[in-house]
């Protein structure tokens, strides 16, 4: 069953032009497989796990979105390692997977960390973002994340994005365009769990 | 008379006014961006509640800035990051140069910052041959034309579709753009994306910075300022002292208000929280593409002329401006002509004067200082209730004080002497006023010649008054007491307004006191004129006061003198002995429009008015102080109480007329130009006009050809005889 605030986050993150998908555990993997669709090279956060190999083993070409340590053995390919090469490979992935802190229902937001993992650039570079969501960390309103992102930022280190949507401008005119300088598409997966 | 800026400002109105794309681009945006902020604050949103936390915490945020700084610097520096705190411009432009030449750097993206813009950032990179690329689209529109930003969020908002395809042709070689927003875009994404992989340093500016973890919140839509601050090996973000909060938590209302008031969001697309140290992904801390340098994050703060403002209790509240941009929204000169007319780079509007003056000085501002109206519809809007207008009142007075009060502003000063003049020889005066030698004077005193003058009468109200033997209704009689304020206007021009108002205001049971009082002190303000306004609003008080601890309301026929009861005395007199008299409070509270007291007194039951229908409909004009003080629909519910009326409210923004702004003659054609959204809708209705404040009814008059009349006019016609 969909709770309240997954319900709220639904429409108010279509209201800014993203989609929202809820499924359990056990269908996450082949629920990302299917919202990645066309081929191309998938960056996959290291946060998320197993999640690059599940979807290897499903037929997408994913990579870890992560150069900080070495590829995993599994990987078939040569996973970007240097700086430059990492930013290239974000450039040229048609998807970046990332995980959440938290999601916000009130706004259909989902809160990125910026500095761990390269999410910063895997949700920002690849012109389709994915995002894995846990239903249990949804907070209710933008007071209510604050109060979290407070705690997270009082140690000095962390960056946050706060992110609502695919990339827009309305500069030319008024027109709303989608896909300015990040992504095109944005999907949120939210994975039921006990709250 | 007319100084060189009266001339220059004529001029680029002109300009603007004749460039019909100009014209209908802005008017479109202008209209889209006004009502999304209108439908983001939906019935549930405390929206006052939201606009005094956010004051507050930026009145509480510059009392402490100098403490919250040294807390800043510390934060920063421990996280690793360069804290430097730029005293001016060039300190600031410097710093940032000589950061840009440590790292050899050949290109430079930066995102939309008018900070960077008010210090003349680009130029002093590019004429160390560094290439700058803005990134934001409109940013990037307006840097391939060669222009400055139109707009705080939407730079490129004055340019339309065809403008920017042929600007893609010129400056980017493109034989053939895309003719849809969507393609024009995407070309822009191609052309920027390899600059952000090769550029060496990411400028930008800043939302907020909170003192007590170092991190840097910046808020955007399209993602260039995530590339800036995410890619290039170096981040330096320019930010104004006054973007600096203490806590964390302080951004709460901060964040609820700036996209709701920009463009309608309840967040923007990206809100990114830079911390201390930096921004960047892990992967690019260290050694990016092999140089062996660590990253660097530079946050410059910059004074400017901001700290005098902090220290400054006339202009402080500036400094609570979030830049969202909603004031130009809802400002009509700035909707009819656009940002370029001011001149003054890079804020345009009435909040652009006052920043032109914290930031450039006296001369920079008094050349735009007239464009605003102090119509008041900014204050409405903007999230942190800054009251421009005020801000353009005191910049006024500091411009007049520095550079002396012209004639005319000093003419347009004395309502009442020039009532107290002209009633008496009237007709004389009504035909002299149009005579060629009167209007070659007129002219002279750069007055357009060409707008009709108000009428005088012979007779003014308190003359009638007086000969009429004061009031008709005894001290005895039950119900409300009430003074009508005898405004100069009303008093030399409209007496029979007056007249009406005094026996509808008797047939209903409310007994009318007229007293002679000084002007209100609106148009002496309006001129940056404040020690007469001063004195005034204290005879004004020692004279209402008593009648109102006697259990008197004060009735204004004239909207504006209200505001100046209501609102404006409690900013004159602040700072003086008088800002604790307990009749200032008393006065606000006990002040009335005769509209609002009318329909307000009916409907509670305390007055009672007998009335027959009208024949005919009503189309009613709201006054722009009237709808700036929360009484916008005040004339349309008082013509509601005759029976079967049927009223029309206009949505039209302002007449344009605004006092005796309508009357300067390089803001007259200006003038005309905002009138038209509201006689066009005149146009397309029939009925009698109706509006409270008089320049409207001499603006209507004049431009759609309609008789006017005052609400109070109307409810005389439809009295009916006393049983």
């Amino acid at each position: 069953m969909t709770d309240d605030l997954t319900a709220t986050f639904m429409t108010a993150l279509s209201a800014c032009g993203g989609s929202c998908f809820v499924v359990s555990p056990e269908e996450l993997a082949d629920a990302v497989a299917a919202i990645v669709g066309e081929p191309g090279l998938v960056l996959v956060g290291p946060e998320l796990g197993s999640l690059e190999r599940e979807l290897l083993a499903r037929g997408v070409d994913a990579r870890p979105g992560c150069s900080g340590e070495p590829a995993p053995a599994t990987a078939p390919s040569v996973a970007p390692t240097a700086a430059a090469d990492f930013a290239d490979a974000a450039t040229r992935a048609t998807c970046g997977i990332t995980g959440a802190l938290f999601g916000i229902a009130a706004s259909g937001t989902v809160a990125i960390d910026s500095r761990g993992g390269n999410a910063g650039l895997l949700s920002c570079l690849p012109p389709h973002h994915i995002v894995v969501l846990s239903e249990r960390l949804m907070e209710r309103d933008l007071t209510a994340a604050l109060g979290v992102l407070a705690r997270e930022a009082s140690d000095g280190g962390a960056g946050f994005v706060l992110i609502s949507g695919p990339s827009r401008t309305s500069d030319i005119e008024m027109m709303s365009v989608l896909g300015v300088h990040g992504p095109l598409r944005l999907d949120v997966v939210v994975v039921r769990g006990e709250r | 008379m007319q100084g060189h800026e009266h001339r220059r400002t004529q001029a680029e109105i002109g300009r603007a006014l004749a460039d019909p794309t100009l014209r209908s681009t802005l008017r479109r945006a202008m209209a889209t961006l006004y009502e999304r902020r209108a439908s983001a604050f939906p019935p549930g949103f405390d929206v006052e509640g939201h606009r005094s936390r956010a004051r507050a915490i930026k009145e509480q945020a510059l009392a402490r800035n100098p403490e919250l700084l040294a807390e800043l610097e510390e934060r920063i520096s421990a996280a690793g990051g360069r804290f430097f705190f730029a005293r001016t411009g060039e300190d600031a432009r410097r710093y940032i140069a000589g950061v840009a030449r440590a790292v050899d750097a050949r290109l430079v993206v930066k995102s939309k910052s008018m900070t960077s813009e008010e210090i003349g950032l680009n130029r002093e990179l590019e004429s160390l041959g560094i290439e700058v690329v803005e990134t934001d689209l409109g940013e990037r529109i307006i840097q391939l034309a060669g222009e400055h930003p139109s707009h705080l969020i939407a730079p490129a908002i004055h340019k339309s579709k065809r403008e920017i395809m042929q600007l893609f042709r010129e400056k980017m070689g493109i034989a053939d753009p895309p003719s849809d927003a969507e393609g024009l875009t995407r070309l822009v994404r191609q052309d920027l994306r390899s600059r952000f992989l090769r550029a060496d340093v990411g400028v930008t500016g800043g939302n907020f910075v909170v003192a007590e973890t170092g991190t840097l919140v910046l808020l955007e839509n399209e993602g260039n300022i995530r590339l800036s601050t995410e890619l290039p090996p170096v981040h330096v973000a320019l930010v104004g002292l006054e973007k600096i909060v203490p806590r964390f938590t302080d951004l709460a209302p901060l964040l609820e208000l700036l996209p709701r008031s920009a463009t309608g969001q309840i967040l923007s697309t990206y809100v990114s929280f830079v911390p201390a140290g930096g921004a960047c992904s892990e992967v690019l801390r260290t050694d990016r593409a092999g140089t062996g340098r660590d990253r660097e994050f530079h946050l410059v703060i910059l004074d400017n002329g901001r700290r005098a403002t902090a220290a400054d209790p006339e202009l402080r509240e500036l400094l609570y401006c979030i830049r969202c941009g909603a004031c130009l929204n809802a400002c009509a000169p700035y909707r009819n002509v656009g940002g370029h007319v001011y001149g003054v780079e890079p804020y345009p509007g009435g909040i652009g004067c006052a920043w032109a003056y914290v930031t450039k000085g006296h001369a920079e501002a008094k050349s735009i200082n007239g464009l605003c109206t102090t119509c008041s519809r900014c204050t409405e809007v903007c999230p942190t209730k800054v009251d421009i207008p005020w801000l353009n009142t005191v910049v006024k007075q500091r411009n007049n004080r520095e550079f002396g009060a012209g004639l005319r502003q000093r003419i347009f000063a004395r309502t009442d002497l020039l009532g107290a003049a002209l009633s008496p020889v009237a007709p004389v005066a009504n035909a002299g006023l149009r005579s060629p030698p009167a209007r070659l004077s007129l002219g002279l005193l750069g007055i357009d010649p060409d707008k009709r003058m108000p009428r005088y009468e012979r007779e003014t109200f308190l003359e009638w008054h007086a000969r009429r033997g004061g009031a008709a209704i005894g001290a005895s009689a039950p119900g409300h007491k009430v003074v009508l304020f005898a405004d100069c206007f009303m008093n030399h021009n409209l007496p029979h307004v007056g007249k009406a108002a005094v026996e509808v205001l008797e047939a209903a049971g409310a007994e009318v006191a007229v007293l002679h009082t000084p002007c209100c002190g609106r148009p002496a303000m309006s001129q940056g004129l404040l020690a007469m306004p001063r004195r005034w609003a204290l005879q004004n008080l020692s004279i209402l006061g008593p009648m109102i601890e006697d259990g008197y309301d004060v009735v204004c026929i004239e909207p504006s003198c209200l505001s100046a009861l209501r609102d404006d005395y409690a900013r004159l007199l602040e700072r003086t002995p008088a800002a604790a008299d307990p009749r200032l409070a008393l006065l606000q509270a006990h002040s009335y429009d005769f509209s609002e007291y009318v329909s307000a007194g009916v409907r509670d039951g305390s007055l009672a008015l007998h009335l027959a229908p009208l024949d005919g409909a009503f189309v009613v004009h709201g006054h722009c102080h009237q709808k700036s003080l929360g009484i916008g629909s005040a004339p349309a519910d008082a013509l509601r109480l005759i029976p079967g009326a049927t009223v029309h409210e206009t949505d039209a923004l302002c007449c344009g007329m605004v006092g005796s702004f309508g009357y300067k003659r390089e803001y007259s054609a200006l003038s005309r130009a905002i009138g038209e959204e509201l006689f066009g809708q005149l146009r397309a209705r029939d009925g009698q006009v109706v509006a409270s404040g008089i320049s409207c009814r001499s603006q209507i008059e004049q431009g759609a050809g309609r008789t006017v009349l005052h609400p109070a006019e109307v409810l005389r016609r439809a009295l009916l005889p006393s049983r």
